[in-house]
């Protein structure tokens, strides 16, 4: 099975870094030697897995599918919900049923109409058990989603088949008229209309229904651009405008999407000036911030990264052994040192661009005190004899995890051993709590609130989390939030949350990417802007020069 | 001769047998090593063991087979050979037919092949008949220094530094000075094209070409070297024939004998070689894929591609062992 | 075959007696021809200089190459640091001194792996015939016909988290990829001694010493074997280069030798990219180690191979 990019691994740091930003590279329009003039704009892309919005699950096909398909809503710049197929944010009276307004004459690029009905649809697609869709997690919180699931299977892996699911259909979607869809939560949220601009929630056509694999290969979108021919694998992905889209029109008239393959990025054929906008990897970065200058563009993303502790060894248990690891990490050093400087020094469980952050939770926690550090982990028990087994997954995650492995081992007076896994190795030892020190742990977000942060990480109880972290107040707070009654009530109680979570320190925030994106002189570099929380550029506001 | 045939494709067969047996035991194991690659579709966002079910059967590993160390999954390699048998190589983790994946890979490494054996035929031995002719002048020592070194420099490294030098730095002159759509723009660039597959394949094909184009100079050499010294070479001379006449159809005909022998396996070597070839240029070749697919523990991928290179590795070796039969009259099987 | 023993044997006798002068004929010659090149002489030093490197270390830096200090990447070279500093903040040098020794060590153990094995199944194929040596051959098609470096990658992806007991972290680190390596490089040493062995066992002094009793093992091993080598001893070390080289490779994959362990083959994947991005030297002092190594013992195996195979020179 794939490494899943999206989800923020080791390798999803290489794909966000090369290949995958390089992905949402940008436009070409005029051109220097004259053969670009033709309103076409060239990016690169890695392969992408999916094309399906109930089975994306990386940024490579997230950035098709944000070409091809529009969902009710979408996230402006701020995080904030912002429609598009719907009309207005979601209404309710008691945070547990909610009213979504579609507005009219929207419509496929086959010519169907969507209407409420087309959701219900899609989404019992997308959700039903026996198709095995990634996107299904996004709708937990529905009521009736338990019973769309695969039953236990009664021997464990043995030769019986687990239990059908009990329902087909999701109960709590309804479509009330064409125009108004109603969803009914298992436990009131106030958060749950953040959910909604994921792709997960993205419409498909009833043709595309009837026959996935076909729909996958050629998508039936409903959004600013439709594909031109079809999914050429590992070679390219072309697209044009699509006229007859009722949203907001795009500048550019045609896209053409190159994939790059393995290890190969974009970078090499943007300085060839055969891609439009691309991003440089991270030996490349320090000679394009030279050389480019002022066509290269920084930004914070809500990719972060921390060294995770296993709570439930003994070794780490005590929270001031945590503490003192953490103190002993010169982040600021790290990443300058690393990566040339061009990531955000992490001093919070929440980054910057999520509603909801708040500045400095971790605190003392998070600041460099070598002789501190050391103090502290003297008066606990921790045994400095043997080495510190430090766990990664095999890539680039290695070279990360390493030299944290040297600041601890000089500044601590430890020793280590770096234990790489094959990613299904990896996932399975995390699960199973197997892991016997620090390992590297990366999250990027599902939807643009802190508490997307917090609960699914360090909450659900010992055995509910990768830590084996267990925080009475902690989840105690979370609840409290969830049942708040406005979202900045919720936010409020998210974030006392994480300063309870910050004090016990199950991971120890290191890093927040930020993205390089350089663009080329096709584009006009004042119309780029990228989307924090969806990763890709706003294909609506780019002009090609 | 026609007992030879059917006694070497039965041993083919038999090969074959025990390549995909042994290919297909140690996915089994490395699965029952490594843990169900299902739970990789949901990375580190948690999952319910019913999530994983589903994917475990939509990707055909829910066998309880693989959960028991050691078991070599007999029913699943009766399975896996029936589909195979109607060329069905299964789907990949994300869904798609293996056959469709491998059918669009097969093109851009037959170009690779192709620019890599007229390297190989065309260069090596050209290089290593001259140096045979010219024995113990500079153009020997030049040819025989020139091999030595492209066994010392790792392929790899090769790749790389001709990407950044060639692809870009000379690409991007190449581009500015005559366009960028011009051949030399096209030819000295940094990864495949798919406009343009034979003229961006160039260059990595030559490199590929360099893989192995040692052991065929000298081969041309030192072969050429011997049948010039031959008796029939000497009893054609003494005949009165001219020197030109003798090498090209006495000497050269038969020194070619070896040669083609060793073109064949070094391109049966040369089919590892497209895994760095192809993943350092962006290729979307076999290599390309099994590159990528290795990586992500892409296993009904990496089987596959395996176990047909392995047959086209089976097939050449086939083709050599016969034509060698039909060309050299000196080898005659029991 | 059966008549005449008496002679057989008394013939047999002389062979026996004049064969290991022959040999050391062959290899004396050797020797003096290899004595008189000078690419001969630069060679084993630079393999002599390289193995010291390999095996001690210690002997030619006192820099710890593991304590990396990150604040001090890509550093340019000063006093006590004489290649600077790598893009981790550690000593290049003594990274550069400390990355020989996997290399050195797995192709050693690669090649006498190989040997042992190759060699074994050789002599059994070749001494027994029959079913054993279709067995053998079959297994040799078997790992032939799958491409060298795509198995080895195969192999090393699926089975390199097995963790293996009683084995120190620098060993751990080499042991998965010198596995893999004899398990596809076995077949030409098995091939080559199987042929040698055929044609000596028929040899009349083997026929000599079998029928005065000597035993199976015996025959194999003292006087078959003997016989066997030459063609083995020319391929040394070029296996040894071309394992080197190997290594180098499956490092750059990162699939070979692991961090925080260190080899000439990691150091130039670190370095690749930094190539044309304003350090290159990062890239050219490993190389140039590996390329030097690698071209050491690929002249000195074409030397022994000359040597000891004149007509070919």
């Amino acid at each position: 099975m794939r490494n899943n990019r999206r989800v923020i691994t080791a390798i999803s740091a290489l794909a966000l870094t090369g290949v995958g930003l390089a992905a949402c590279g940008g436009g070409d329009g005029g051109s220097g030697s004259g053969s670009g003039s033709d309103g076409t704009l060239r990016l690169g892309l890695g392969e992408p897995q999916n094309l399906i919005p109930a089975n994306i699950q990386e940024t490579e096909g997230g950035e098709i599918a944000d070409r091809l398909y529009a969902g009710l809503y979408t996230y402006d710049m701020e995080g904030n919900l912002a429609p598009v197929l719907a009309d207005g944010v979601p209404t309710t009276e008691d945070n547990k049923v909610w009213t979504i307004k579609l507005q009219e004459g929207f419509t496929f690029q086959n010519g169907e109409e969507i209407t409420a009905e087309t959701f219900v649809k899609s989404w019992n697609y997308t959700v039903y058990g026996e198709n095995a869709n990634y996107g299904a997690g996004f709708f937990k919180q529905i009521d009736g989603w338990a019973e769309m699931q695969l039953g236990e299977d009664p021997d464990g892996d043995g030769p019986e088949e687990a239990a059908k699911p009990e329902a087909t259909e999701l109960s709590g979607v309804k479509a009330v008229d064409p125009l108004t869809l109603e969803v009914t939560l298992a436990e009131p949220w106030v958060g749950f209309p953040v959910t909604l601009g994921y792709t997960a929630f993205m419409p498909m056509a009833d043709e595309c229904l009837a026959d996935i694999d076909a729909c996958n290969e050629t998508p039936i979108g409903n959004g600013p651009y439709k594909i031109d021919g079809k999914w050429n694998h590992n070679s390219s992905i072309h697209m044009e405008k699509w006229a007859d889209y009722k949203g907001t029109q795009p500048s550019i008239e045609r896209i053409e999407y190159k994939i790059y393959t393995g290890d190969a990025t974009a970078w090499p054929d943007f300085e060839a000036g055969k891609i439009d906008i691309a991003a440089p990897g991270a030996e490349e970065y320090e000679v394009a911030k030279a050389e480019y200058g002022d066509a290269m563009r920084e930004e914070e993303t809500g990719q972060t990264w921390g060294l995770g502790f296993p709570v439930y060894d003994e070794k780490f248990s005590d929270p001031n052994v945590r503490k003192a690891f953490s103190m002993a990490i010169d982040r600021q050093g790290y990443i300058d040192g690393l990566f040339q400087g061009r990531y955000t020094v992490a001093n919070s469980y929440t980054p910057a661009v999520i509603p909801g952050y708040l500045e400095g939770t971790c605190g003392e926690a998070c600041t460099f005190d070598p002789e501190a550090a050391k103090q502290l982990l003297a008066d606990t028990d921790f045994p400095m004899d043997q080495p510190v087994e430090l766990w990664v997954n095999s890539g680039p995650g290695e070279d990360y995890l390493k030299v944290l492995g040297d600041q601890l081992a000089a500044n601590l007076g430890i020793t280590y051993e770096l234990k790489t896994l094959e990613w299904p190795d990896f996932l399975g030892k995390k699960d199973g709590h197997e892991l016997t020190g620090p390992f590297l742990t990366g999250w990027s977000p599902d939807y643009p609130l802190n508490q997307n942060y917090l609960e699914p990480l360090y909450g659900n109880g010992p055995d509910g989390n990768d830590f084996g972290f267990h925080g009475e107040e902690f989840e105690q707070l979370l609840a409290e939030g969830n049942r708040a009654e406005t979202l900045s009530d919720a936010m409020t109680k998210y974030q006392e949350a994480e300063k309870v979570l910050a004090a016990d320190l199950p991971v120890a925030p290191i890093w927040v990417t930020r993205t390089a994106t350089v663009i080329g002189e096709n584009v006009d570099p004042d119309s780029f802007q990228r989307n924090p929380i969806l990763g890709t550029i706003d294909i609506n506001s780019l002009k090609l020069l | 001769m026609g007992r030879y045939v059917i006694r070497r494709l039965l041993q083919a067969v038999l090969t074959l047998f025990f390549v995909l047996f042994l290919l297909h035991y140690l996915l089994s194991l490395a699965i029952q090593v490594n843990g169900n690659p299902a739970r990789t579709f949901f990375g580190d966002k948690p999952a319910t063991p019913e999530q994983i079910a589903a994917v475990e059967a939509k990707f055909g590993t829910d066998d309880p087979c693989l959960d028991r160390l050691g078991d070599p999954c007999l029913g699943m390699f009766q399975q896996r050979m029936a589909d195979w048998m109607t060329l069905d190589f299964g789907t990949n983790f994300d869904g798609y037919a293996v056959t469709d994946e491998i059918v669009r890979a097969v093109p851009p490494t037959l170009i690779l092949f192709a620019i890599s054996t007229s390297v190989w035929v065309l260069f090596g031995v050209t290089t290593g008949v001259l140096a045979a002719m010219k024995r113990g002048r500079f153009f020997d020592y030049l040819v025989r220094a020139g091999t030595t070194f492209t066994v010392a420099v790792p392929t790899f490294l090769l790749l790389v530094i001709t990407q950044q030098l060639v692809g870009v730095s000379l690409g991007n002159w190449a581009r500015d000075t005559f366009g960028r759509e011009s051949v030399l723009g096209i030819v000295f660039q940094p990864s495949y094209d798919d406009r343009y597959p034979f003229l961006s394949l160039l260059v990595p094909g030559i490199l590929l070409g360099a893989f192995g184009i040692a052991g065929i100079t000298r081969l041309s050499r030192t072969s050429m070297l011997e049948n010039l010294r031959a008796d029939f070479v000497r009893t054609a001379k003494a005949k009165g024939l001219t020197s030109r006449r003798v090498t090209i159809v006495h000497t050269l005909r038969n020194s070619l004998i070896p040669v083609i022998t060793l073109v064949g396996f070094t391109l049966a070597d040369a089919l590892g070689g497209t895994v760095i070839t192809e993943g350092i240029y962006s290729i979307p070749g076999m290599g390309g894929l099994a590159y990528n697919a290795t990586r992500e523990n892409d296993l009904p991928v990496v089987i596959a591609i395996v176990a047909i290179l392995s047959v086209c590795f089976m097939v050449v070796t086939l083709l050599i062992d016969l034509l060698y039969a039909v060309l050299d009259p000196r080898i005659r099987y029991e | 075959m059966s008549s005449d023993i008496n002679e057989r044997v008394v013939e047999g006798i002389d062979e026996e007696r004049e064969r290991p002068q022959r040999a050391a004929g062959l290899w004396r010659d050797a020797i003096r021809d290899l004595r008189k090149r000078p690419t001969v002489i630069i060679s084993l030093l630079i393999i002599l200089v390289v193995l010291a490197i390999g095996f001690f270390p210690s002997l030619f830096t006192d820099v710890d190459p593991k304590a990396c200090d990150i604040s001090r990447n890509k550093a340019p070279a000063e006093p006590g640091h004489p290649f600077g500093f790598s893009h981790e903040g550690c000593d290049y040098f003594a990274q550069t001194v400390y990355g020989a020794g996997p290399s050195v060590q797995l192709s050693l153990m690669v090649v006498t792996g190989t040997l042992i094995v190759g060699g074994l199944f050789g002599i059994l194929a070749g001494f027994y015939g029959g079913w054993v040596d279709v067995l053998f051959s079959r297994a040799v098609d078997v790992f032939n016909s799958i491409p060298f470096l795509l198995g080895a990658i195969l192999l090393l992806t699926m089975f390199r988290d097995i963790q293996m007991p009683f084995v120190g972290a620098r060993l751990q680190a080499i042991i998965p990829a010198v596995i893999t390596l004899i398990i596809f490089g076995w077949t030409s040493t098995m091939r080559l001694v199987r042929a040698s062995v055929i044609e000596a066992r028929n040899l009349d002094y083997v026929h000599a010493a079998r029928s005065l009793g000597a035993s199976n093992a015996r025959l194999m091993f003292r006087h078959i074997l003997p016989n066997a080598v030459a063609p083995v001893v020319s391929l040394i070390p070029l296996s040894i280069a071309g394992m080197i080289s190997v290594e180098a490779t499956l490092s750059f994959l990162g699939l070979g030798v692991r961090k925080p362990e260190i080899t000439w083959g990691l150091m130039i994947d670190d370095a690749t990219k930094w190539f044309v991005n304003g350090y290159p030297m990062l890239l050219i002092i490993p190389s140039a180690f590996l390329i030097a190594t690698v071209l050491a013992f690929v002249l000195l195996g074409d030397a022994i191979r000359d040597a000891l195979d004149p007509k070919l020179r």
